[in-house]
């Protein structure tokens, strides 16, 4: 796949599909090994390693076990409500949900077709399994936190042995700002989020191996593409900010293999054409693999960039959500200390932004340590250290001219929230210490005790706030209660001129009515010209039997206009579709209307896919399918072939 | 054999940044609380504002003495005033200057003193001594500012003071003088018991001290005690509990009582720095070595025995004249064990697991109880608004909130510092007057509506007390003065101001 003539023979494909991402080709006994006494010490199999790595990772998750939740976290109320409408629609069949129905006191809002729905999926899963939403949350959080520690092992194995990476993805999981996401902010999105970020620099990184072996091929390219798309369905703000880490990621491990194989000392005015070709074809891997992410993940990422001009986005700017009041001061990113409160204009946070104390003493101390560390190991390094210091000034006051300058709101909402990307910098850094460590019998207790030193400064921050919920248990009356106390939940659509504060539907719903219909029958009766009975109703459709003297009947439904909701006239006997009626917005609540024609009919309103959405998921299956046979039609060629 | 050498720049980074993590609280915007309080900033004010005379800053603080501090920090902190610097700001850098040369100090004499120690050994310990208790509490909970800067010079007056064979006579000014004036000049007392320790130590180890430094020390520190870096006893005296030589939690409570209020500040050896003494003891054998450790356990014991309540009278006779207070002899302790054990120490943090950087998270881990530094974002002024008496009781900022017109309640908020906890219970009130002394608003209330009374404060605390005060209707629209003071409930007697008033007229 690389075609990158590295001067030396190809290994054959089963050495290279296990070790072609190894930067120590003279381990388990060679150079790279320390050896005591002239004997050579027994190795622990990798998979001694991948325990003890998931059985420090278990502190991690340990408060999760409790019974309870931490309702009082900044986002720990939305996290459960937000499952809660993903399995209203999932309960409806919608197998890829976009709207939310009851956001906004019921007056829906495509919440799905904004927000990554990964998380939303695997809780999903969860609750079907039998969990509550609670616990499915909770699930979540456990399985990405500790699917994030296996994620940077996978990644740091490629720069360091067992031991270093062992311990890198402790300083990973364990960096305090990675705990807040969990016991802070609980924040769902993030944390899954931050499963992929680590994912994707091992799928790109290994597509490029530091000692000039040939890449995986094309199953190394799709891992790159599905682990990016995981990336993109999880946090589009995290797939943001890091999009362009990852891009220059691959760009210093494409430059590292370009240089081994043409060495740019040896490059003359007459090779340059030459070697910028070769340059190109060394990139189209990782471009693939970005670009197949791009198009496996289309079904989320197409809409939500096309469409967000259909949502009201200056409810989230201003105010509190004014970011030039959330900027970090330098002190935050040192002080370790610890609160459960939430980021306030000036230096009083409530949260802690800290780098965290293991990550940042450990990643100075491996500075003495550069000069005896492999070169991958060195330029990677060097790329995350400037990226940490750009990212911590960017973190700071004085950098506020270029968030103007730049639109980097757009981009991060809060300066503070780009602590995620310092925490991969500083975890693959604080394993210059360890890298070299061989994986020996000798150095398992040894890493098993710098596991302990990596969890005790952080360890008196592992603790959630379990407290009663506010709002009383989960239920629509709950998510009602929820809405109106705090503001949160009230998205409303680009047609919304006067954002409600409360809604007929929400009096029925505290009342104990069950929700069966949307219609709007005060407006409809108004006339004494229209009749109306709902006939059925789904979190996406609603049949409406309806009865007009005339055509200049309008039946309004308490649900906000958004493009996709569709209105089809059918005939009331047989049900077969006979005419499409407009869907308009109305007043100042921007909720559906529809004219409807004189007589008897059966109006269908249905939420469907826009023909930017229609684009998006055919994207995402035809690449899908794509890959599936690429994938598996070689071994199935193969095996006839024998 | 010489240990393997790093590129120069790479330990002295590596140092700075795990030491950046030290200096967290003295970066926050507004000012941190230790018992000195913002007495440093408005002696270094007062001092500027008299044109640098006399040449003793300790004369200008409000409360007649800042512990024992010489001239070096406050000159620092001019300097830091010529370029631009507040005077809050100025001498929070005084105090990231007493952390950073006590790390590089420290590395400099572990691999001076031990040719084994590799830059990741010596700057464990380098990491050990500046975020030991000692250090840190010199810092954040004293605020002893020539204290602080004194610690911080020690690891480069006992390099200083160690053999007087030098390879060439060039270096011996910067590398060996140097260090003893700046010591001597930072904290007279504290320069002069350190020097003193350092021989006696030395000698006990059958070793023979530079004389030099010692000299120079003595000189320089005595002229400093009678320039008057000493002319007022420590406004207060916290001795040490043996228990609390092997504890390391921290407080800021004045007292030593394991009862309460509040925990005592610390007064602890250290435990890392008895930890590596002890264990070197047990795993460093050598000739000599145990007769060394003994001469400096013979020095420790002596320097403890003078922090307890038994030499109480030695203080008041002497020592509280020159030092701040017992918990210099225990720092003192403290870092001899250090010296003592540093060269025997990187031999054993030199092996598989990188010991040595385990201790620097070690280190790290144990200081952050004293990173949690209280912090206030009332910053100090160029001078208190008010002293109470005889500068035990600072008004430290006021704002008001709501007009002084009749009819309305306007919103008075007080922040008081107190500079030693007062003996008695103290009501403030607040009149509000019209041109003519007729008083048409007035509130009483202990601080804090009685949530803060003044046995309560701790010194160098930031108290804030808010007030507010309705304007009677009938009075005239405007034209109104707030008069502020202090008195005694029981006696009615009010505290008088340093200039001999009784209230103090703040001004909208």
């Amino acid at each position: 796949m690389s075609g990158v003539r590295d001067g030396r023979p190809n290994p054959p494909r089963g050495f290279a599909g296990r070790n072609h991402c190894n930067p120590f080709p003279e381990k388990e006994g060679g150079r790279g090994t320390e050896e005591a006494g002239g004997t050579r010490a027994r190795q622990v199999p990798e998979w001694v390693w991948v325990a003890l790595l998931l059985g420090f990772s278990l502190f991690s998750i340990g408060p999760l076990l409790m019974p309870g939740y931490h309702w009082g976290a900044q986002d720990a109320r939305h996290s459960v409500y937000f499952l809660h409408q993903f399995d209203r629609a999932i309960q409806d069949g919608v197998l890829y949900p976009r709207w939310a129905p009851d956001f906004t006191f019921g007056y829906g809002y495509p919440f799905f077709n904004i927000y990554g729905p990964l998380s939303s999926y695997v809780g999903e899963a969860l609750h079907l399994l039998g969990l509550s939403l609670v616990d499915a949350v909770k699930g979540v959080f456990a399985l990405a936190a500790l699917a994030s520690s296996l994620a940077a092992y996978l990644w740091l194995r490629l720069y360091s042995r067992p031991p270093g990476a062992v311990l890198g993805a402790l300083l990973y999981l364990y960096a305090p700002y990675h705990i807040a996401d969990i016991y802070v902010r609980a924040s769902l999105a993030e944390t899954v989020a931050l499963a992929f970020v680590p994912l994707c620099l091992w799928a790109f990184g290994r597509l490029y191996p530091a000692n000039g072996a040939a890449g995986p091929g094309l199953r190394g390219v799709l891992l790159a593409a599905l682990s990016y798309a995981g990336l993109m369905l999880s946090s589009n703000l995290v797939a943001l900010l890091f999009s362009p880490i990852l891009g220059f990621y691959f760009l210093v491990r494409a430059w590292h293999r370009f240089d081994r194989a043409q060495p740019r000392r040896q490059l003359s005015r007459q090779s340059w054409p030459t070697a910028l070709g070769h340059g190109l074809h060394t990139l189209v891997p990782a471009a693939s693999g970005v670009a197949l992410g791009l198009c496996l993940s289309a079904i989320f990422w197409l809409p939500a960039f096309l469409e967000y001009a259909h949502v009201r986005t200056d409810q989230w700017v201003g105010g509190y959500y004014e970011y030039r009041t959330h900027f970090v001061y330098l002190f935050q990113l040192l002080l370790p200390n610890w609160g459960f409160g939430a980021s306030l204009p000036g230096p009083d946070d409530g949260m802690s932004f800290q780098l965290g104390l293991a990550p940042l003493a450990l990643a100075a101390l491996s500075l003495l340590r550069w000069p005896r560390l492999a070169s991958a190991w060195r330029r990677t390094g060097l790329f995350l250290s400037l990226v940490t210091l750009a990212v911590v000034f960017l973190m700071l006051p004085v950098s506020e001219p270029v968030w103007e300058a730049f639109g980097l709101v757009s981009f991060a909402q809060f300066p503070w929230r780009l602590l995620a990307l310092t925490i991969v910098c500083l975890a693959f850094l604080g394993t210059g210490l360890f890298a070299r460590w061989p994986g020996d019998a000798r150095h398992l207790a040894a890493t098993a005790l710098w596991a302990l030193l990596i969890i005790l400064p952080v360890y008196p921050y592992l603790r959630s706030e379990v407290q009663p919920p506010a709002e009383g248990p989960v239920s629509l009356a709950g998510l009602m209660r929820f809405q109106q106390s705090a503001d949160e939940m009230t998205g409303s659509t680009a047609w919304v001129k006067e954002i409600p504060r409360w809604s007929p539907l929400a009096d029925q719903i505290m009342a104990g009515i069950e929700i069966t219909t949307k219609v709007d029958y005060t407006a409809a009766y108004s006339t004494g010209r229209l009749a109306v009975h709902s006939q059925e109703m789904s979190t996406t459709h609603e049949r409406v039997w309806f009865q007009a003297d005339d055509d200049d009947q309008v039946i309004i439904f308490h649900t906000f206009y958004y493009p996709g909701w569709n209105a089809y006239i059918l005939d009331e006997n047989t049900g077969a579709v006979t005419a499409r009626a407009p869907v308009v917005p109305a007043g100042e609540l921007g909720r559906i209307s529809v004219p409807v024609p004189k007589g008897r009919h059966v109006l269908l309103l249905a939420f469907e896919d826009t023909p930017v959405r229609r684009v998006g998921t055919g994207l995402t299956v035809l690449t899908l399918g794509l890959s599936a046979a690429a994938s598996l039609l070689p071994a199935i060629f193969r095996r006839r072939g024998r | 054999m010489r240990a393997s050498s790093i590129p120069s720049w790479r330990a002295p980074a590596a140092l700075l940044i795990v030491c950046s993590i030290l200096l967290a609280p003295l970066l926050y915007t507004g000012y941190f609380q230790p018992h000195s309080g913002f007495l440093p900033v408005y002696t270094l004010y007062a001092w500027e504002a008299a044109g640098f005379s006399p040449l003793n800053p300790a004369a200008h603080s409000p409360s007649g003495r800042v512990g024992g501090d010489g001239l070096l920090p406050y000159v620092l902190a001019e300097l830091l005033r010529m370029l631009g610097a507040d005077g809050g700001t100025a001498v929070k850098a005084v105090f990231a200057l007493a952390l950073l040369p006590a790390a590089g100090g420290t590395y400099r004499l572990v691999r001076r003193r031990c040719a084994r120690a590799d830059s990741l050994s010596a700057l464990a310990l380098a990491v050990l001594w500046a975020a030991s208790p000692m250090m840190l509490s010199a810092v954040y909970v004293r605020g002893s500012l020539g204290g602080a800067l004194a610690l911080g010079l020690l690891p480069w007056l006992a390099a200083a003071t160690e053999s007087p064979e030098t390879p060439t006579g060039r270096g011996r000014w910067p590398t060996g003088l140097g260090p003893a004036l700046l010591i001597a000049l930072a904290h007279p007392g504290f320069a002069l018991l350190a020097a003193v320790a350092l021989v006696v130590t030395t000698l006990l180890q059958r070793r023979r001290p530079a004389l030099l430094p010692v000299a120079m020390v003595a000189a320089v520190g005595l002229l400093g005690l009678l320039l008057g870096a000493g002319t007022a006893p420590a406004p207060f005296l916290q001795f040490s509990r043996p228990y609390q030589w092997f504890t390391e939690s921290v407080g800021y409570a004045v007292h030593n009582q394991p009862w309460g209020p509040g925990t005592p500040a610390p007064l602890t050896l250290g435990f890392l720095p008895l930890g590596l003494f002890a264990i070197t003891w047990l795993f460093s054998t050598g000739p000599g070595r145990t007769q060394l450790r003994v001469g400096t356990l013979i020095v420790v014991a002596l320097l403890l025995l003078g922090s307890i309540e038994a030499a109480r009278p030695l203080w008041q006779a002497a020592l509280s004249r020159a030092l701040e207070g017992p918990w210099q002899l225990v720092a003192l302790a403290g870092f001899l064990l250090l010296y003592t054990a540093a060269p025997d120490v990187p031999p054993l943090l030199r092996g598989r697991g990188s010991p040595a950087a385990a201790v620097v998270l070690l280190a790290l881990a144990l200081a952050v109880p004293a990173l949690g530094a209280p912090l206030t974002r009332v910053e100090p002024a160029a001078r208190p608004l008010a002293t109470f008496a005889d500068g035990q009781i600072l008004l430290v900022g006021a704002e008001l909130e709501g007009p002084l017109r009749h009819g309305a309640t306007p919103r008075l908020r007080l922040h008081w510092q107190a500079t030693v906890t007062p003996a008695r219970d103290y009501t403030v009130f607040v009149h509000v007057v019209d041109g003519t002394e007729t008083k048409w608003g007035q509130r009483d209330s202990w601080p804090a509506d009685g949530q803060r009374p003044t046995t309560s404060w701790r010194p160098g605390e930031v108290v804030t007390d808010e007030h507010p005060v309705y304007i009677a209707v009938e009075g005239p629209r405007e034209g109104y003065r707030l008069l502020v003071g202090l008195y005694d409930l029981e006696t009615g007697e009010r505290l008088p101001l340093a200039d001999g008033r009784t209230a103090l007229e703040l001004l909208p």
